[in-house]
């Protein structure tokens, strides 16, 4: 078992479970557009460092200005949307960008995807190895940790979550609800951009079949798992998620049966959380 | 003499065949508490959502101190001074007291995601006023030794006593009540009653929907009632 590549899954999924707590647990919006986000920041990262040779960090923030200014497109023609519309728009969003990254083979590689993907280099230190990048994804990974504990207390915050418990009440008290979904969207979106090149960086190949509408469902199971609306539960989900076949395997079944097992497992807890915990087990906000 | 706050000029408003309002002027004056009476289905909350534009008119014009609400959104017009509280009185349930009317303030620098940046102390400071100014006006309301207690766990009346002291926060000058004595305990009407007289006291013009007649006499200045689609002053 490779400690270091699971724990640099984990820095990978606690920064994507973080960023869809912001949209879902604070703001009560489900969305299902995480991994075309996540999706996005790996190839945009990925195809500004093979085609322009830019060096790992001026890409990642290339990647994430791209990411928020799609994230404006998308708020812009969704911030009137509510609940299940607000989802399903969401939902087509990750279709349609799953489709562009498969299909659009010029750019992407389609299904043969990209690969040879430099490595990081930090001033003149090529990071080789997983050790390496379970540093990287810890340092970034503490980054937007401690930009959750720093906001989770404040009128901010505080805002958002009035939002989501009763958002005509926001609005009756002169709160622009758009410019608040708009925050949330891009701030989201810039985060799951580290997260995505993150990925493409550690394993030098990527393709849009990381990057599916399961990736999303994933992401939305390790928040409802952990629970929303705080900084415990959607670290929880993700480090569970990314645990969990690890754990499986120890069960002396040959594979196929082990990969079942995963799944009956995955939904059993899910069943169970569900239905006895419907805030997730450390969660202050229930989905509707 | 008190000058006028709102102005309806030939408002009319249809759904589909309805008609519910044909050209209705009326005019409130600031410092005023006035009420609205009408049967049910005559148009009383559609009338207040045109008001705080919610509803768009087909015709006519609203104007509240120089701006006409026709042109506006929702959030700004409330942010212009024209607070809400709806039948079902809008707190945060989730929230204390206190913090229901901490978030009501609409000038709180915490509350723009930039001045985490630029004006980190800002901040600070203004919430440590802003606590001050809720805790008196929890007091005033009696609500004090509630501050704590989630606002979800309030009783109906003590609900709408924190809807209308979380608009005064939010410093409305037209405060539009649905229904704000239904339902209530006769304790709480006369609580309400009181805190409603000493917002006209201090300029701020109430604009109610009551059934209950008698406690809304009582204290407004101007009664209306909606009638075969016209809005008349009874007084």
């Amino acid at each position: 078992m490779n400690w270091m590549h699971i724990l640099f899954m984990c820095e990978i999924y606690v920064i994507l479970s973080l960023s869809a707590n912001l949209v879902s647990g604070y703001t009560g919006l489900l969305s299902f557009a995480n991994a075309a986000f996540y999706g996005l920041g790996a190839y945009v990262t990925t195809l500004v460092m093979k085609n322009f040779g830019f060096n790992y960090f001026p890409s990642l923030l290339i990647a994430i200005t791209f990411n928020v200014l799609i994230s404006f497109i998308i708020t812009f023609f969704s911030s009137r949307l509510k609940d299940l519309y607000f989802t399903l728009a969401t939902l087509a969003f990750q279709v349609v960008v799953f489709s562009v990254l498969y299909n659009w083979e010029k750019v992407t590689g389609g299904s043969y995807g990209i690969s040879e993907i430099p490595g990081v280099n930090i001033l003149g230190y090529g990071l080789n190895g997983t050790k390496d990048y379970a540093i990287l994804g810890g340092f970034f990974a503490a980054i937007v940790i401690s930009f959750f504990y720093f906001f989770q207390r404040t009128p901010f915050v505080r805002l958002l979550e009035c939002i989501r418990d009763r958002e005509l009440g926001a609005v009756s008290l002169g709160k622009n609800i758009s410019y608040y979904k708009f925050i949330c969207n891009s701030v989201a979106a810039a985060f799951i951009a580290i997260a995505g090149s993150l990925f493409a960086v550690y394993n030098s190949y990527i393709d849009a079949t990381s990057f599916t509408l399961n990736e999303s469902i994933l992401i939305v199971n390790m928040i409802l798992i952990g629970g929303t609306g705080n900084l415990i539960g959607p670290v929880f989900g993700a480090c569970f998620y990314v645990m969990l076949p690890e754990l499986t395997r120890m069960i002396p079944i040959d594979s196929t049966q082990g990969a079942s097992l995963q799944m009956i497992i995955y939904s059993l807890i899910l069943i169970l959380v569900v239905r006895f915990k419907p805030n997730g087990l450390f969660g202050k906000f229930k989905f509707q | 003499m008190s000058k006028p706050i709102l102005h309806i000029d030939n408002l009319s408003k249809s759904f589909g065949g309805l008609k519910l309002f044909n050209e209705v002027n009326i005019e409130l004056q600031q410092g005023t508490i006035n009420a609205l009476f009408g049967s049910n289905g005559s148009g009383k909350t559609t009338f207040f959502n045109l008001i705080g534009g919610y509803e768009k008119p087909d015709a006519g014009k609203i104007h509240f101190n120089g701006l006409t609400i026709k042109y506006h959104n929702e959030f700004e017009i409330a942010k212009a001074g024209i607070g809400k509280m709806w039948q079902e009185p809008s707190v945060f349930p989730n929230h204390t007291v206190l913090q229901n009317l901490l978030v009501s303030d609409k000038t709180h620098p915490g509350e723009n995601f930039l001045n985490y940046i630029f004006r980190g102390n800002s901040i600070k400071k203004k919430e440590f006023e802003l606590k001050e100014k809720a805790q008196n006006i929890l007091q005033d309301f009696k609500l004090g030794n509630k501050s704590g207690q989630l606002a979800g766990s309030l009783s109906l009346g003590e609900k709408k006593l924190l809807c209308i002291s979380m608009l005064l926060m939010n410093d409305a000058r037209l405060l539009l009540l649905d229904e704000p004595f239904s339902s209530v305990n006769p304790d709480t009407i006369e609580r309400i009653s009181s805190a409603l007289s000493d917002l006209r006291s201090n300029g701020k013009t109430v604009f109610m929907i009551e059934h209950k007649i008698k406690f809304a006499e009582a204290i407004s200045n101007t009664i209306f009632k909606i009638e075969n689609c016209k809005i008349e002053k009874l007084n």
